[in-house]
């Protein structure tokens, strides 16, 4: 086919096969995301300059390991390759495929190729699959799968050049079918071409198997299809595995003739070898504990090395401003609301960078999925599947508001599941909070080689694991939600992680923090000084200043530079606190910073920096020595109280910065406000417990 | 008819680093996931970690599933 000025080319492929990389570099930063129309499935797009004359539109596919859906994500990829009328057909689709698993990569392959669209096939992680003694021949399998096949690493960014210029060329269209489904159900067949006006037989057969879930075919279609379905007795099922077989017989041959298995390097054996301990009931957890309790040593080790010297000069800044800017209440607002605040944030970023960059490393080696198979063992006596358990290990973000959004097409029972389940498992970032919490709170000593910080971090994460285990386990009791899909997958290979990839999660993850605190932080912390600094006056009394109690009466608000604690707004406030949050173990003060940390938890940080700013003789202080005297230390010991902040933020679901995103998505508008009333309650009475126990 | 369980060796009756060749599927929910993972009739198989949920290698990569999932694979005698 000629090629259009601004072609439209779809990437599609398996999960993990590096589309997402493939859709950055050719992207960069021109991207944008929607949804699909119909669908709350994220849509990538954005675009590429080919050359000087061609600019594209990518489009990213969701991620599919066949055009068979089992997920909303996996129709979308049917749904717009089956419809030349959507505004996303493409004129030419980019298959990317993964080397070292290149068999069942092809089986998508073979079936996105028989629907007629001109493709090329991107040819990724050849490096792998050489590393697992997989010597491919490319030349080979161009001719043999007859599309060009192009080797990539998109994660370097290799080979993008050739893509780019293959796609500024005429692509062939395929008029051979890779498998011929015609004389599976030769009948049925003709009747839906002539019905549809088709000339492809697999769009038409897969009209078959899978209009009648498609949003696109009415209703009258769906039911003249059915019709058609039982006069030719069309057995979905049989037919299907059939085609899987038949497709990938055909594979096999290809490649047997385009493929060698060299022996596998030894490096690889000898990881294959570990991998046997890596999962062994024993071995695995033994190993799996040692290295959490390395990674979060490593996290105080390293990041407690340059906190003194980031206090000292951001205290010195800050006492710096103060005495050379002109009092009054701006003067104010900064020194003792901004700039603590955003530093209570910035003095643990060290720490957030080496537990980023460790847990990145973890994910990016392939040695998660390991513990995935660990955890299995471990969760289903629980009824739990241990692939559950990967949100609670990785560093990805918090996935609530796109798991609510999932909530069409299910059961009651599995959508009680999500919106009580999820909450615990699936919104993750807890670990940073736990970082700078303990940072702040827990006491820097060290237990013989131990940090005890390290040793608290740890011991959070069991407890949240456990606590998450624990209460979904109660609640599928509950609403004997039905059990998990299955724990097939795929286990891949160890792989070199790039350091490109981890200083990106390192990146983004720090990103978002960094984007959080002016979003979040910033904002809170200064209407927490304003609280600090209103007063309540009594009109009628003339005498205001003597009234203890003015806040109780109606008055008029004043702002004032000076102010204490008790006589401010924020006291009031806190009084009023104080009661709910006692058998917690906290004073007012803390519980006005748990209160506005429902905005986002790092706003916990920077209500107390703003807090422990205000009188005159703290600002003399360190920021760390200001926030780690509002607590009542006693020596090196955990002062309680801290144990059941922590335990508190186990629970609490604060992200009410996704609020808007939450709310938008999910389909019912209660589902997102029942999770903050449960969870909260939930935090609050374990809280409530913890602190019975120490104190 | 009583099916003789003796002589229908299934995946999960593999014994560690112990090849053999896959035999038909057991038609049920997963049938058609496994046979999409590559697990088709006739493919050679390897018990590449023992326990539950095994691992297998299967026409060129490793599969991890429970044994309840592995007994829907027979095995060729």
């Amino acid at each position: 086919m000629p090629v259009k000025s601004n072609p439209k080319i779809a990437l599609i492929g398996n999960p993990n096969s590096g589309k997402s990389s493939l859709f950055n570099q050719l992207t960069g930063l021109h991207q944008k995301v929607g949804n699909f129309p119909g669908v709350t499935i994220e849509k990538r797009t954005g675009l590429c300059r080919l050359d000087e004359y061609i600019t594209a539109q990518i489009i990213d596919l969701p991620g599919t390991y066949s055009l068979y859906a089992r997920c909303a994500e996996e129709k979308t990829a049917l749904e717009v390759l089956n419809n030349p009328s959507s505004p996303f057909f493409p004129d030419i689709l980019v298959f990317i495929a993964d080397a070292a698993n290149l068999k069942r990569n092809l089986l998508l392959f073979s079936q996105v190729r028989d629907l007629g669209i001109p493709m090329v096939l991107a040819l990724n992680m050849l490096d792998v699959a050489r590393q697992a003694g997989i010597s491919l021949q490319v030349e080979r399998l161009q001719e043999l799968l007859g599309v060009k096949v192009i080797p990539i690493n998109a994660r370097a960014g290799e080979g993008l050049e050739k893509l780019k210029y293959v796609l500024t060329n005429p692509v062939r269209r395929e008029t051979e079918p890779f498998f011929d489904v015609y004389p599976l159900a030769p009948r049925a067949l003709e009747e839906v071409k002539q019905h549809f006006a088709l000339s492809n037989n697999y769009s038409a057969y897969q009209l078959l198997q899978q209009g009648g879930i498609s949003e696109q075919v009415s209703a009258d279609d769906q039911a003249w299809l059915s019709s058609v379905r039982s006069r030719h007795q069309f057995n979905s099922e049989e037919l299907q595995a059939k085609e899987t077989i038949g497709r990938y017989q055909h594979i096999y041959q290809i490649l047997a003739r385009a493929s060698r298995q060299l022996r596998a390097n030894r490096a690889t054996q000898l990881l294959n070898t570990f991998d046997a301990y890596l999962t062994h009931p024993g071995w695995g957890y033994a190993i799996f504990a040692g290295l959490l309790l390395l990674l979060f040593q490593l996290v105080f080790w390293l990041g407690n090395i340059p906190l003194g010297l980031l206090d000292g000069l951001w205290s010195g800044l800050t006492t710096g401003l103060q005495t050379s800017l002109p009092q009054g209440w701006f003067n104010s607002l900064l020194t003792t609301s901004v700039l603590p605040s955003l530093g209570g944030v910035l003095l643990f970023v060290p720490h957030l960078v080496v537990f980023f960059t460790l847990m990145a490393l973890l994910e990016e080696s392939g040695y998660m999925t390991r513990i995935m198979l660990l955890m299995d063992k471990l969760m289903r006596r629980f009824g739990l599947n241990g692939r559950s358990a990967l949100p609670l290990l990785s560093t990805a973000a918090c996935s609530m508001p796109a798991l609510l959004a999932r909530g069409s097409c299910r059961s009651w029972r599995e959508r009680s599941k999500q919106i009580f389940v999820a909450p615990l498992v699936n919104c993750s970032p807890r670990l940073p909070v736990y970082i700078l919490l303990i940072g702040l709170f827990v006491p820097a000593g060290s237990w013989g080689l131990l940090s005890v910080q390290g040793l608290v971090l740890l011991a959070m994460y069991g407890f949240s694991f456990v606590a998450a285990v624990v209460s979904s386990w109660v609640l599928k009791l509950l609403v004997r939600a039905r059990a998990e899909e299955s724990f097939v997958m795929e286990l891949p290979y160890f792989s070199r992680p790039y350091w490109r990839d981890i200083r990106h999660i390192v990146g983004v993850n720090l990103t978002e923090i960094g984007m959080r605190s002016l979003r979040v932080v910033l904002p809170v912390s200064a209407f927490i000084w304003l609280l600090l600094h209103l007063q309540t006056v009594v009109v009628s009394g003339g005498d205001a200043d003597k009234a203890p109690h003015a806040g109780l009466e109606p008055g008029k608000l004043e702002l004032k530079a000076e102010l204490g604690e008790q006589e401010s707004l924020a006291g009031h406030i806190g009084h009023l606190i104080a009661p709910v949050v006692k058998p917690l173990g906290f004073d007012g003060n803390i519980g006005l910073a748990v209160l506005s940390s429902f905005a986002a938890r790092e706003a916990f940080i920077g209500s107390l920096a703003t807090i422990s700013s205000q009188a005159p003789e703290q600002q003399e202080k360190s920021l760390l020595a200001r926030i780690r005297q509002l607590y009542p230390q006693n020596g090196s010991a955990i002062p309680p109280m801290v144990i059941s902040l922590l335990v508190f933020y186990a629970f609490a679901m604060q992200y009410f910065h996704l609020a808007g995103t939450l709310l938008r998505q999910s389909p019912y508008w209660w589902a997102p406000l029942l999770q903050l009333v449960y969870m909260t309650g939930l935090a609050y009475l374990a809280a409530y417990l913890v602190n019975q126990l120490f104190s | 008819m009583k099916v003789d369980h003796k002589h229908a060796r299934n995946v999960s009756d593999l014994k560690l680093g112990e090849h053999a060749i896959l035999g038909a599927l057991r038609p049920d929910s997963l049938y058609l996931k496994l046979l999409e993972m590559g697990c088709l009739p006739g493919t050679p198989v390897c018990l590449k970690l023992p326990g539950d949920p095994l691992c297998i290698t299967v026409g060129g990569h490793d599969l991890s599933l429970r044994v309840e999932e592995a007994q829907c694979l027979a095995l060729v005698d």
